[in-house]
């Protein structure tokens, strides 16, 4: 049998179907990414922009002439836009049978007090 | 340049669009996003070749625990339950697009295959079976003889 070549074409980006709750101290999100793990899993936060991306990093094996074929694999992406203050530094991502959970602490700041300086 | 030369200007990039669309999707007020159900869930994909068949679910989140499988000899009934964790007291639901909800879907598969020899592998939300075909359903060689 002629060596079979592994066709890398690009994949159609899907946005993931999430959860989000709140309170006042934490959001969190749950993302759906069949597939995908930790490490084909990346998150970035920028300007209050939350980014995450999913690549596969295996070509696709499914061939679509061979029996029933209902789904595509695909990679993922989607930005949240957060209007909270963001303690960037305590994001937490866990990621588990493809779903992704992440818990974003609020920077919650407490009001300064500003001193008043007496000028003569 | 006219007001319509504007909006034409502006929708001939579609990826715009495309991202205009999301932004006013995320912005929408409802905490569930209505959607038409797929009747068949989950969706599979099967292939075979001469020895087996595979048949591979997205089911991204389920307790592999909960995933109920059964094989006749000509098909496979998948069944389970996608649910949402509890929230405590303080926290709140802003936005639902999981579907949490049992399902059971059965699909009948292209040849007869041998119940025994299934194997079934959860990993990263997908579910891979693997069944091999009955002797008397695998695909013979005829020889040609020379005449």
């Amino acid at each position: 049998m002629a060596a079979q070549q592994t066709e890398t074409k690009s994949r159609t980006i899907h946005r993931p179907c999430v959860d989000i709750a709140e309170s006042e101290k934490r959001i969190e999100l749950w993302l759906e990414m069949p597939g995908l793990d930790e490490n084909s899993t990346e998150i970035s936060f920028e300007k209050n922009t939350l980014t995450i991306k999913g690549n596969l990093t295996e070509s696709c094996s499914a061939e679509p002439d061979s029996g029933l074929f209902e789904y595509e694999t695909v990679d993922f992406e989607r930005k949240f836009e957060i209007a909270a203050d963001v303690d960037v530094d305590e994001i937490q991502a866990t990621m588990k049978d493809g779903l992704l959970h992440l818990l974003v602490p609020k920077k919650i700041e407490s009001a300064r007090k500003i001193a008043i300086e007496k000028r003569d | 340049m006219s007001r319509i030369d504007e909006i034409w200007n502006s929708c001939c990039d579609f990826n715009q669009v495309q991202s205009t669309i999301n932004r006013v999707l995320d912005h929408f007020p409802t905490l569930e996003i209505p959607s038409v159900m797929p009747s068949a869930f989950p969706l599979v994909n099967v292939s075979n070749d001469e020895e087996n068949i595979v048949l591979t679910a997205e089911l991204p989140g389920i307790d592999s625990e909960k995933i109920d499988l059964r094989v006749m000899k000509d098909s496979i009934t998948i069944g389970g339950e996608i649910s949402r964790p509890e929230l405590s007291s303080e926290i709140h639901w802003v936005r639902k697009e999981r579907k949490d909800r049992k399902f059971e879907r059965t699909i009948m598969l292209p040849f007869e295959i041998d119940p025994e020899s299934v194997e079934a592998v959860y990993e990263k939300g997908i579910l891979t079976v693997r069944f091999q075909r009955i002797e008397s359903e695998k695909p013979k060689r005829i020889s040609i003889h020379a005449g």
